[in-house]
């Protein structure tokens, strides 16, 4: 049974801006410990300051002194399923400079939450290569289909039994 | 957005077309316009592992006349 939080983010503004900080708080709590300092590169407001409220993405950062970035997209739950998929974006900035990003787009639940953590650690704290990233986000795709599928077959039977 | 969609074979198009729908409807609001480093859009195509559309505004304002 997936858990899925703040459903409703997309329609409601006082969740959406709870939906940031809940993010705000796991990547903080992630990459204090490890001392390193982020900020956000990217536009999430309109030019009047009002937010875009799509939740593309809900967050982002990027790491002081280094070109790794974090964007993290949050899609309306649409069913019972886990679903996560993460991919490395090279791109530019308005700087001109270049960045790695890490793109990470999910429905939010206990368990997405979980995997995007895996994912930014693998890829700020313990710093990947973009070639073992993309190898371990497609472990983490496997595995996530092989044991969320099982999981998904057990609540059917329940259900049936 | 057409001109991007005749760029790709048609099996592919097909297989993004809620994507590129999304994407439409955020060009459709424009103008966008970069206030802090850029502006990025992706509409992942639903229970693929990473296939989507991207929109990329790297500086300026974008979609103007949409």
């Amino acid at each position: 049974m997936v858990t899925h939080l703040y459903k409703n983010f997309i329609t409601n503004e006082k969740v959406y801006i709870q939906n940031i900080e809940f993010w705000k708080s796991l990547i903080y709590t992630l990459l204090s410990v490890e001392k390193l300092n982020f900020k956000e590169y990217l536009t999430t407001t309109k030019p009047d300051g009002s937010l875009y409220m799509d939740g593309n993405p809900i967050y982002n950062f990027k790491i002081e002194n280094s070109n790794r970035a974090v964007r993290i997209i949050q899609e309306t739950p649409q069913c019972n399923d886990v679903e996560f998929s993460a991919w490395i974006n090279s791109t530019e900035l308005s700087d001109n400079s270049k960045i790695d990003e890490l793109v990470i787009s999910i429905e939010l639940s206990n368990e997405t939450a979980l995997m995007s953590i895996e994912l930014i650690n693998a890829w700020i704290v313990n710093k990947f290569p973009k070639q073992k990233m993309e190898k371990f986000i497609d472990k983490l795709f496997t595995i996530k289909e092989n044991l969320f599928k099982f999981e998904n077959l057990h609540d059917k039977e329940l259900i049936y039994a | 957005m057409k001109n991007l969609k005749s760029k790709i074979p048609k099996k592919e198009s097909e297989l993004r077309e809620i994507a590129f729908n999304k994407a439409n409807e955020f060009i459709q609001q424009g103008p966008h316009e970069v206030i802090i480093g850029s502006i990025f859009r992706s509409y992942k195509v639903y229970g693929t592992k990473h296939e989507r559309v991207d929109i990329e505004i790297q500086s300026g304002i974008a979609f103007i006349n949409s």
